[in-house]
């Protein structure tokens, strides 16, 4: 395109239209949204994979800072032994759900909606300062993680007693 | 069965019965053979002892930690 002279005005146009061809199906590929056959990611109606069983993000973020002070004792319980049960328990309750559920897609969706509801507050944060103290005890827990659990060896025995294996 | 539940057995009937019926799954009907009932039983056993276990960790630290304080 050729520079425009001095006085001359220059307009540009750029047109976009929704695109109609099905290209969405033929590999993965960067979702486009002028193209009408792709299914938005945030769309219910898209599938999520097998992975999603396991995604539920946990984070624990625990912050202590002692400053000016002595005979201060901090004792953080070890939360990951929690952590691994609840996973074991969210794994049992989609494993036995697809072993009793013929329908692959009814036991997914069964599944994603059971860990929909029982979704608690996955983010435990704490924050403890402490400055010009002396002879203190900390004790610090995850309680989030404790209360999860139980409810989820609730559902696992509720689902297992209905196929009457208990 | 019974649990050391901390929430109502009715409020857990109530979320799986609804979630299989907004399906229109009915676990009555489901037939899953005895190897795998056996399984199932072993897998909901070991994970309800480190359940309890953790639980009473969780009490022991709490009664120690009262104790360090009388």
């Amino acid at each position: 395109m050729s520079k425009p002279k001095p006085g001359q005005r220059r307009t540009v146009v750029i047109e976009r239209q929704c695109r109609t061809d099905n290209n969405c199906d033929n590999g993965p590929r960067e979702w486009s949204a002028l193209d009408a056959s792709c299914n938005h990611p945030m769309d219910a109606t898209v599938e999520q994979g097998q992975d999603s069983k396991l995604s539920n993000a946990q984070h624990s973020y625990e912050s202590i800072v002692v400053k000016d002070s002595c005979d201060i004792e901090v004792s953080s319980n070890d939360t990951q032994a929690a952590i691994n049960v609840q996973v074991a328990l969210q794994v049992a309750i989609a494993l036995v759900i697809s072993i009793s559920i013929a329908d692959s897609n009814t036991a997914n969706e069964i599944t994603q909606d059971l860990n929909a509801k029982l979704k608690s507050s996955q983010v435990n944060s704490q924050q403890v300062y402490i400055q010009n103290s002396r002879g203190v005890n900390i004790t610090t827990t995850d309680t989030d993680i404790a209360v999860n659990i139980q409810l989820l060896l609730q559902v696992l025995i509720a689902i297992v007693l209905r196929l009457d294996i208990l | 069965m019974s649990t050391n539940s901390n929430f109502p057995n009715q409020l857990v009937d109530m979320l799986v019965d609804s979630t299989l019926k907004k399906h229109g799954v009915n676990l009555d009907e489901v037939t899953i053979d005895s190897t795998q009932k056996e399984q199932i039983r072993n897998l909901v056993e070991s994970l309800k002892n480190n359940v309890e276990s953790l639980n009473q960790q969780n009490k022991e630290n709490k009664e120690n930690k009262t104790k360090k304080n009388n």
